[in-house]
């Protein structure tokens, strides 16, 4: 009797959650079979915006999913983007590899930069947590012009070589950064069923009972942390191999800003419209803007200061967590 | 390198980290202030002090007007209390709902000023000395120049009021009392927000005379801002984020320590002394140097 | 006989907790022995929460030592003493709002998940296989606490009686070794509180120790075997329902104050 009924509750909710997929996946598949095509249609200029716009998509999945797992906001996430596409960069210089090893490479310092920063910060939380990453963003480019024997100080350094010989190199850079974009999105997809996606939500929202199930709070804070800045390095790889250039011109301290206000524009979420938005707004406006260059911060401050007040006004969102304690 | 040598050397450093971190140290007051009353860190802080220099800027030098220092600072001192009644007003609603967001809105307001100042003043890079006649002498091996004691006498005035304000007004009693227990203030029905706009016009008055003091030293451009917010919060986040009192002393000592890392180590990594600061500070003393009792940390 | 059957249990000797000059907790001993349903009870500001917090390591007391099945508690917090297999609830209600009812009892199975960090991202066999069995167990859980019908609804849309249900299903599913229940019937009707009565008999084993912390005189008295008795932050008796509505003092306390619920 017991064994039925579970086998008839599971079906319930499997076939409950099956139509909600059909519909959020039958559009994701339009999108996706869209971009996919789009080469054929889309101009030079247009193709090289969309992969830098894919490659910014995912820096802002980074600093969204630092938001929807950690609950923490950072804005010196171009620290760890920076890194990834210098990394890229340096080893096609020193070693003359290309970026087939260098975006593992680059991933994975971007892990280890993220956790020597997140290790010694694993008692902060909110604010404080953000002021430290604006140190982050303001460190960059004196580290990026000190460094520039290794940097290229202030020309910065190019980034030339094929991850495929033989196609043309735009077509790289944009089916490569749609891939990685989509993957990296079904992984965080996949990551939000996983044990540690659960333990990191619970943390985050009861962390006192996280504690008592054996979550600490250190873990957590360390953990999410040190996957952002690994998802952000990666991003930062794909820039630099989207744009074959590196130079701390992309990388002032509002860089760091720039990601918050693209992961609040696509409300924090981690799915691939999200995402798209987000990137998309962070990469065509300055583009689109490019002759009134100083309304750019303006139209992000406004987005900013929109979103937030709309998402918190309302009371039918929880869009950040809720610092109750004062 | 001799005894005498080296105090010869640090004896000037000293000094100047003394008067630089001085108006570190106010900076800091600005951004405790409204920390303390509304749990909110106001990222346009550094932002909306330069808005306020600019004008001041222009309008004394003829780009806009051409009125005396004091008039155009006394017109600055009205335009930044505006648009920081206007920023407190946008993130009201929000203000007791998530101080991370509200937080991130200060984020998204720093960022329109910080166009509006692009927009109006371009990239212009602009020296604004302080009207004050030049003269110096010598102590030992100090110099002191007439900079120094304007900036020392501003900063006495300065916390010294602010002393006066908080200790002995009720506007004061209010502000320590919403600090401490907001909730508790509520219920005696006292108004939270009208001592929020207070502690918001203190620190944009706050920021805009440090930027004011600041600004003679080096210069004036849009870029500059956020290196000065950088040592700002440091001196706010030695200090103790919550102590006023340690927001000024945090101020004096990010300044000297500023000025020997400059000197004894690399000047072009300032900023990436101040992240190593700010970072070990906040490990080891969460409740800044001064270890006074704060709400808020885990 | 009595010392083997509390060394297997969670044994608290002389807590004595005290906040500055307020002293909460003074020299308070109890057993709580695998087996037998045990309950804590007293009036309001007794110091129930506090003991409650100081044996699940969120508070620890100036004086005094605890143990659980041997191994010394002190100084552990609370994520070390959930490794030792202990395992509690909360009074308000600690569900994620996000996350399914099967997902929030999924997260009290943390422990004991194998996946590492790689298999979080990219699906593999091994973690399909194991993120399923995680489900069965999870799914058990609730069904032994008979909720298994709403697992895939998210809390708010639920009462609170069966959320109340799914946090002991949360704490169960991981087959702890000690449950420590703080006001598990606080906010039910009769109902939901005779269904939580029901699930919690159901749930008792002999290997496994159970606190209930009460406020509720007649449920404790139905459902445990062994009570102790709180007040002003001293233990004033202790021993079977009947032994403790005869004692003097517990009268005193429950009459003679007029305790409000």
């Amino acid at each position: 009797m017991a064994v039925s009924d579970l086998a008839q509750t599971s079906k319930a909710g499997v076939s409950a959650r099956s139509g909600h997929f059909d519909v959020a996946g039958l559009s994701m598949l339009a999108v996706v079979a869209v971009l996919l095509l789009a080469p054929l249609l889309a101009g030079g200029f247009l193709l090289y915006s969309l992969s830098l716009c894919f490659a910014n998509a995912l820096a802002v999945l980074s600093v969204s999913m630092l938001v929807r797992f950690g609950g923490e906001v950072s804005i010196g996430h171009s620290f760890f983007v920076a890194l990834g596409a210098y990394a890229v960069a340096i080893v096609e210089h020193r070693l003359g590899l290309s970026i087939v090893v260098s975006l593992p490479l680059a991933t994975l310092l971007g892990a280890g930069a993220g956790f020597v920063f997140a290790f010694p910060s694993r008692r902060l939380s909110g604010i404080y947590l953000a002021v430290a990453t604006m140190a982050l963003a303001l460190a960059l480019p004196e580290i990026l012009i000190g460094f520039e024997k290794f940097t290229g100080g202030f020309e910065g350094l190019y980034i030339a070589q094929d991850l495929i010989p033989g196609i043309p190199k735009a077509l790289q850079h944009y089916y490569v950064a749609l891939a990685v974009l989509v993957l990296v999105c079904l992984a965080l997809a996949h990551f939000r069923k996983s044990a540690q996606g659960l333990a990191l939500l619970m943390a985050q929202a009861q962390p006192r009972a996280a504690e008592a199930m054996g979550i600490t709070r250190s873990w957590a804070r360390v953990s999410i942390f040190t996957l952002s800045a690994a998802l952000a390095a990666l991003a930062g790889a794909l820039t630099g191999f989207a744009s074959s250039t590196v130079s701390p011109n992309s990388f002032t301290f509002f860089s760091g800003v720039f990601l918050l206000v693209g992961s609040v524009v696509g409300l924090n979420r981690l799915s691939l419209p999200a995402a798209l938005v987000g990137g998309a707004f962070i990469t065509l406006v300055p583009t689109y803007l490019a002759q009134a260059g100083d309304w750019v911060p303006i139209l992000y401050g406004v987005a900013l200061v929109v979103v937030t007040l709309v998402a918190n006004g309302g009371d039918l969102r929880r869009f950040l967590p809720r610092r109750v304690g004062r | 390198m001799s005894v005498a040598g080296f105090i010869r050397d640090i004896l000037p450093l000293l000094w100047s980290g003394l008067i630089s971190g001085c108006l570190y140290g106010v900076g800091a007051l600005g951004l405790v202030m409204v920390f303390k009353s509304s749990r909110v860190v106001n990222f346009s802080h550094g932002n909306l002090a330069c808005l306020g220099a600019f004008v001041v800027y222009g309008f004394s030098s003829g780009s806009l007007l051409s009125l005396s220092w004091g008039s155009a600072v006394a017109l600055a001192l009205g335009i930044a209390c505006t648009v920081a009644v206007i920023s407190y007003v946008l993130i009201s609603p929000i203000v007791f709902k998530s101080d991370l967001a509200s937080t991130i809105a200060t984020l998204g307001v720093g960022l329109i000023l910080q166009g509006a100042v692009q927009l109006i003043f371009g990239a212009d890079i602009v020296n604004l000395d302080l009207p004050v006649p030049r003269y110096s002498f010598s102590l030992g091996a100090i110099r002191i120049s007439s900079y120094d004691l304007a900036v020392l006498a501003v900063t006495l005035a300065i916390v010294g009021g602010l002393f006066v304000i908080i200790e002995r007004t009720r506007l004061g009693v209010a502000f320590r009392a919403v600090s401490t227990n907001p909730f508790a203030c509520e219920v005696c029905g006292l108004n939270l927000r009208s001592v929020h706009l207070f502690s918001w016009l203190a620190g944009a008055v706050l920021g805009l005379v440090a930027a004011l003091l600041i600004v003679p030293t080096t210069f004036l451009s849009s870029t500059t801002v956020p290196s000065f917010m950088l040592q700002a919060f440091t001196a706010a986040v030695v200090g103790g984020f919550s102590s006023l009192p340690g927001a000024a002393v945090g101020g004096i000592l990010v300044g000297v320590a500023m000025n020997l890392f400059s000197f004894y180590v690399a000047p072009e990594f300032m900023n990436s002394f101040l992240l190593g600061v700010i970072l070990l500070t906040l490990n080891f003393f969460p409740n800044g140097l001064l270890e006074r009792a704060i709400v808020g940390r885990v | 006989m009595m010392e083997a059957a509390t060394s297997n249990g969670l044994v608290a000797e002389g807590i004595s907790l005290a906040f500055g000059g307020l002293h909460v907790l003074n020299d308070v001993s109890m057993t709580l022995r695998p087996g037998v349903v045990t309950g804590l009870i007293g009036p309001n500001g007794a110091g129930k929460t506090s003991l409650f917090n100081c044996l699940t390591g969120l508070y620890h007391g100036q004086r005094g030592r605890s143990s659980f099945a041997g191994t010394p508690l002190n100084g552990l917090g609370p994520a070390q003493r959930a490794a030792c297999g202990i395992t509690r609830s909360f009074q308000n209600l600690a569900m994620c709002p996000d996350l399914s009812l099967l997902e929030n009892v999924l997260v009290g199975l943390t422990l004991k998940r194998r996946s590492g960090w790689f298999s979080a991202f990219v699906p593999t066999p091994a973690q399909r296989a194991e993120q399923r069995d995680a489900e069965r167990r999870a799914m058990a859980a609730l069904n032994e606490l008979g909720i298994a019908s709403v697992a895939h609804e998210k809390p708010s849309d639920l009462p609170p009686g069966t959320l109340r249900l799914a946090e002991i299903a949360r704490a169960v599913a991981c087959e702890p070794r000690a449950i420590l229940l703080d006001e598990p019937a606080a906010g039910l009707n009769a109902v939901e509180t005779r269904d939580l009565m029901r699930a919690l008999r159901r749930l008792m084993r002999p290997d496994l120790v159970l606190l209930v912390v009460e406020h509720d005189m007649d449920l404790i008295m139905e459902l445990c075997e062994q009570i102790y008795v709180l007040n002003f932050g001293r233990m004033i008796a202790s021993g079977t329902p009947a032994e403790i509505r005869a004692h003097p003092d517990v009268i005193r306390v429950y009459l003679g104050d007029e305790a409000d619920d």
